[in-house]
C-alpha cells in the first residue's frame, strides 16, 4: 500500500498545471504564484500525516495554499517596489483595450475572483468552497452571487463603453 | 455574455501552465534531503559553514569519458561546490559551476574564481541578511538560490547560465553567462561575434526595440519599459547573452531591467 507521502506526491504531480493556474490567479504575478505553490508544497508535506481522510487531499491542499498566499500577500504588502507602481500605472492606461470575460474576472476583487474560478473553472461544488475558504456555506453562495451580479454589471458597462467607441 | 466568450475565458485560464522550473523545484521538494544540512542560527551557524565538495560530473562529462571519444571537446562544466542551509523561513542553495577545457589556463582559472567568487559572497551576504531579517521580523521568509543551467551544448558551443535567484517578499533573477567555443577552447565574446561591426552595440539595441514593440503589438500582455538608449546604456555596463543552437546570441535582460517583473528575465534572439 502506498503511503500518504507518496499519494500527495502524486496529487501534486499529476495537477501541477491545475494548482500553479490557481495560485496566479489568486495572486496575479507569475513569481509570485511559483513561490506561493512550492512553500505550500512543502507545508503540505510537513502536515501530511496530519490529514485524516485523504479523500479530501485536493480541498485540504487548496486551503493551505489560500492560507500560505495571504500569509505571502501581507508579507509582501509591508514593501512596495518601484516597478510595481511602475506596473499598476501601466496597466490603468490598457484599462479600456482588453474587455474579454477572463480579464474582467481577473479584475474583481480577491474574495470575488477566488469564487468565480473555484466554481466555474475547478468545478468545485459549494461545499468544498466552504471547506477551502473556511466560511459558512450561506455565506459563500451569497458570495459568489454578488460576485456574478458584479461581473454582470461589469460587461454591461465594458460593452457600453465598447458601443461608444464605435459609433 | 455569448457562450463563445465564456468558453473562451476558460480556455485562457486553462492555458496558463505550471513552469519547468516550478516542476523541477516541486520535485526537488519530494526527493530525500540528501545535502540538507539543518543548522541553528546563531554562534553556531557563523563558524559551522557546510561545505559539500560532490564534483560530480555532467551528463556530457561523463558521456566523453565513458566512450573513450578523445576527438570530443574537453570544454564542460560541472559542479565543484553545494552549500545549503534550511531553517524555518531561511533558505539557501547554492550550487557553484566549474568550467574546465578552456585553452587558454589563465582565463580559466579567472572564470572558476570568479564562479567561486560569486558563491563566497551569496552565503557571506545570506548570513548577515538572514540575521538582520531575524531581528527584524521572525516570520520573514528569505531564500536564495544559485545554480548552473547548460543552455547550450553542441560540438562547438557550451553555454552556461549560472544564475542567481533572491527571494524577499518578491524575488528577483540575475544572470551570468560563460559561452565556450568548444572547437578552440576559446571564451566567446560579444565583440567577437560582431567582429565587422563597429556599432555592433547600438545596433542591438536598436534590433531589441524594435523586437520589443513587435512583441507589444502582438500580445497586449507583454510589456517593456526600456528603449535603445537604455537598452545601449546597459549593454555598455555588462553583456550577458549565450550562444544558442542556431549559433546565434541571444541577449539577456534580468528581471526588472528592462521590464516589469511580470515578464522574467526577458531573452532576445539577435538576428542581424
Amino acid at each position: 500500500m502506498k503511503n500518504k507521502k507518496d499519494k500527495f506526491k502524486e496529487y501534486i504531480t499529476s495537477n501541477i498545471d491545475k494548482i500553479y493556474r490557481f495560485a496566479f490567479t489568486y495572486i496575479k504575478n507569475e513569481y509570485d504564484a511559483e513561490d506561493v505553490v512550492s512553500e505550500s508544497v512543502r507545508k503540505g508535506l510537513e502536515a501530511i500525516e496530519s490529514l485524516k481522510n485523504e479523500e479530501y487531499m485536493g480541498t485540504w491542499f487548496y486551503r493551505i495554499m489560500i492560507n500560505t498566499a495571504n500569509t505571502y500577500l501581507k508579507s509582501k504588502s509591508k514593501v512596495t517596489y518601484l516597478d510595481e507602481a511602475l506596473e499598476e500605472t501601466m496597466s490603468s492606461q490598457d484599462e479600456y483595450h482588453d474587455v474579454d470575460l477572463y480579464n474582467l474576472i481577473m479584475r474583481l476583487d480577491k474574495k470575488y475572483r477566488t469564487l468565480i474560478v473555484l466554481r466555474f473553472y475547478e468545478d468545485m461544488t459549494l461545499e468544498q468552497i466552504s471547506t477551502i475558504l473556511d466560511e459558512n456555506i450561506n455565506t459563500v453562495k451569497t458570495r459568489l452571487y454578488k460576485a456574478l451580479d458584479i461581473l454582470k454589471q461589469n460587461i454591461k458597462k465594458e460593452e457600453q463603453v465598447d458601443e461608444r467607441f464605435r459609433s | 455574455m455569448k457562450d463563445l466568450e465564456v468558453n473562451e475565458a476558460k480556455e485562457k485560464y486553462e492555458s496558463i501552465k505550471a513552469s519547468q522550473k516550478l516542476r523541477k523545484k516541486v520535485d526537488k521538494i519530494f526527493e530525500p534531503k540528501k545535502n540538507n544540512f539543518k543548522i541553528v542560527l546563531g554562534i553556531v551557524a557563523t563558524v559551522a559553514v557546510c561545505f559539500v565538495v560532490t564534483l560530480n560530473a555532467n551528463p556530457t562529462f561523463a558521456k566523453s569519458i565513458a566512450t573513450n571519444d578523445f576527438m570530443k571537446s574537453l570544454v564542460s562544466v560541472l559542479t565543484a561546490n553545494r552549500f545549503e542551509f534550511s531553517d524555518n523561513n531561511m533558505e539557501a542553495q547554492i550550487t557553484t559551476a566549474k568550467i574546465t577545457g578552456i585553452a587558454d589556463k589563465e582565463v580559466e582559472a579567472k572564470i572558476n574564481k570568479e564562479l567561486e567568487d560569486i558563491s563566497n559572497a551569496l552565503i557571506e551576504q545570506f548570513k548577515i541578511d538572514s540575521e538582520k531579517l531575524k531581528e527584524f521580523d521572525e516570520t520573514a521568509h528569505m531564500g536564495i538560490e544559485s545554480d548552473y543551467i547548460i543552455r547550450t551544448n553542441t560540438d562547438d558551443i557550451l553555454a552556461v547560465d549560472v544564475y542567481v535567484v533572491n527571494t524577499v517578499g518578491s524575488s528577483s533573477t540575475s544572470h551570468k553567462f560563460y559561452n565556450v567555443d568548444k572547437k578552440t577552447g576559446e571564451v566567446i565574446t560579444l565583440e567577437s561575434r560582431f567582429k565587422n561591426n563597429e556599432d555592433y552595440l547600438m545596433d542591438i539595441s536598436k534590433y531589441i526595440e524594435a523586437e520589443m514593440n513587435r512583441q507589444t503589438a502582438e500580445d497586449e500582455n507583454k510589456v517593456y519599459f526600456a528603449d535603445a538608449d537604455s537598452i545601449y546604456n546597459i549593454l555598455l555596463k555588462k553583456q550577458e547573452f549565450y550562444i544558442n543552437e542556431n549559433n546565434n546570441v541571444v541577449i539577456v535582460f534580468d528581471k526588472y531591467e528592462v521590464a516589469p517583473g511580470s515578464m522574467g528575465s526577458p531573452e532576445f534572439e539577435i538576428n542581424l
